[in-house]
């Protein structure tokens, strides 16, 4: 999709256009596409919404962006705030600020540091996380690290590796303090029904039923249920109400 | 009810006692699209919510994907899976050489269709594909089977990559051919008789399947 002979798009002002393909699109003010568009780089700094399609290579959110149809990035980069109405295929996914996505997002890796909602389900190879999430629907990926730092909830997790873990870092926290009043973090924990995979390390974890092959839970759990295959390991500072090896 | 959801479900469980995969493989599957979403079914059990598959499908999947996984990469078999086509085009020769018909398909067909084109992509092979299985069964006179290909010829584009089947069914000699979402549900009179139907997603998978080997030889 490298094309040179696409023009650059740079708005100061703002405005409403058609979309189309382009090479690199900067926005410093606000613009509106009102169709489908194709680009190479987007980079918003001001406000921007799309009524159509997206697809680009590069996009990096400083300031606030709504997709109000499906988007492909091979990678995204949100510092702002981002709002997707569509279906999400982003390869890479860094969300620094805030991100809310209404419908499935698939990807390979997604690193969070701020704040992501869902309302479907998310798919990736790798989800790391140092911020906050909420997924309504099924969060599943190949490796799954949750560092700890806000509330958590997913309905349900699925993968191969799964580490939850309390973030050691309060600088982050009051980092993240400042950005965003509504975070809450008196309730440093992950909240979810159900937890299957091979490899389950779990800290400050509130789930019904946990199954894997190996199923190592560490302090502050609450769990009603642990199937395991092989291992099961349980830390004192928490309660699994029953444990059963299938 | 019971003994229906056993013998057509399979719990999440079972399925990886019976097979011998872990969670881990399963959610890897699922998130390459070699498992569809809606295979995963939620019914409340006594045990909270349980996850339950359509048995013989989840079965057959698993089994072609073990099959395949040491020669193919998890991509090719999401591919080869899939209800999307692939971009494949032979000419009549190739397909006569490759065995994907027999030559007497093929005439029909173009006979049928007055197809005079000498090159099929995959949408028509597909159509080329279903007449072989239509003639073979043997069922049917030519005309019904006419009838057939023309019908889910001219329709089988509305339904754009979803899943259909297509239905053949007699009544006191009288035949109808339709075709209809999959999965569906529906009931006739008792004095319909069934005289075919199939599931294209499930024809799709075999020809590509057919395809990827005679590419391979």
């Amino acid at each position: 999709m490298k094309e040179t002979n696409n023009k650059d798009l740079k708005i100061n002002g703002i405005t409403n256009l058609p979309g189309g393909t382009f090479n690199n699109v900067k926005i410093n003010g606000q613009l509106t596409l009102t169709s489908d568009f194709i680009c190479n780089d987007i980079n918003v700094n001001g406000m921007f919404t799309a009524e159509g399609k997206t697809k680009a290579i590069k996009g990096k959110i400083n300031g606030s962006a709504n997709f109000n149809n499906d988007v492909e990035f091979e990678s995204l980069n949100i510092n702002g705030k981002s709002l997707v109405k569509g279906e999400s295929k982003i390869k890479d996914l860094k969300i620094e600020g805030q991100m809310r996505l209404a419908k499935n997002l698939t990807a390979e890796e997604i690193n969070v540091f701020g704040i992501v909602n869902m309302n479907e389900n998310c798919n990736s190879e790798i989800f790391k996380t140092k911020g906050s999430f909420t997924i309504d629907g099924m969060l599943n990926a190949g490796t799954i690290d949750v560092e700890l730092h806000g509330r958590c909830t997913a309905n349900e997790i699925g993968g191969e590796k799964i580490r939850i873990a309390k973030g050691s870092k309060n600088y982050f926290n009051k980092l993240i303090k400042s950005i965003f009043s509504s975070f809450n973090f008196f309730d440093i924990r992950l909240i979810t029904n159900v937890i299957e995979g091979d490899q389950i390390y779990l800290e400050y974890t509130k789930a019904s039923i946990v199954r894997g092959d190996s199923v190592e839970i560490g302090p502050g759990c609450e769990i009603d249920m642990v199937e395991f295959k092989n291992k099961f390991v349980k830390s004192e500072n928490s309660t699994v109400k029953e444990n059963r090896k299938i | 009810m019971e003994i229906n959801l056993d013998s057509e479900f399979i719990s999440k469980k079972e399925l990886l006692d019976l097979t011998g995969i872990s969670y881990g493989q399963l959610y890897r599957w699922k998130r390459k699209n070699i498992i569809p979403e809606d295979w995963f079914i939620k019914k409340s059990s006594f045990t909270g919510q349980e996850t339950f598959f359509p048995k013989e499908k989840i079965l057959s999947r698993i089994d072609k994907i073990k099959n395949m996984k040491d020669n193919l990469s998890l991509d090719d078999i999401a591919g080869m899976v899939s209800p999307n086509p692939v971009n494949v085009v032979y000419s009549k020769e190739e397909i006569i050489k490759r065995n994907i018909v027999t030559e007497n398909t093929l005439n029909n067909y173009v006979l049928f269709q007055n197809y005079n084109e000498n090159y099929f992509d995959f949408d028509k092979l597909l159509f080329l594909f279903i007449l072989d299985r239509i003639l073979k069964s043997g069922e049917m006179n030519l005309d019904e089977v006419k009838l057939i290909i023309k019908t889910f010829e001219d329709n089988y584009s509305k339904y754009n990559e979803k899943d259909c089947e297509l239905f053949f069914i007699r009544k006191f000699g009288v035949s109808i051919c339709f075709l209809a979402n999959y999965p569906n549900e529906i009931n006739f009179e008792s004095e319909i008789k069934y005289i075919y139907r199939v599931v294209i997603s499930n024809c799709i998978e075999e020809l590509k399947i057919l395809l990827n080997i005679n590419i391979k030889e």
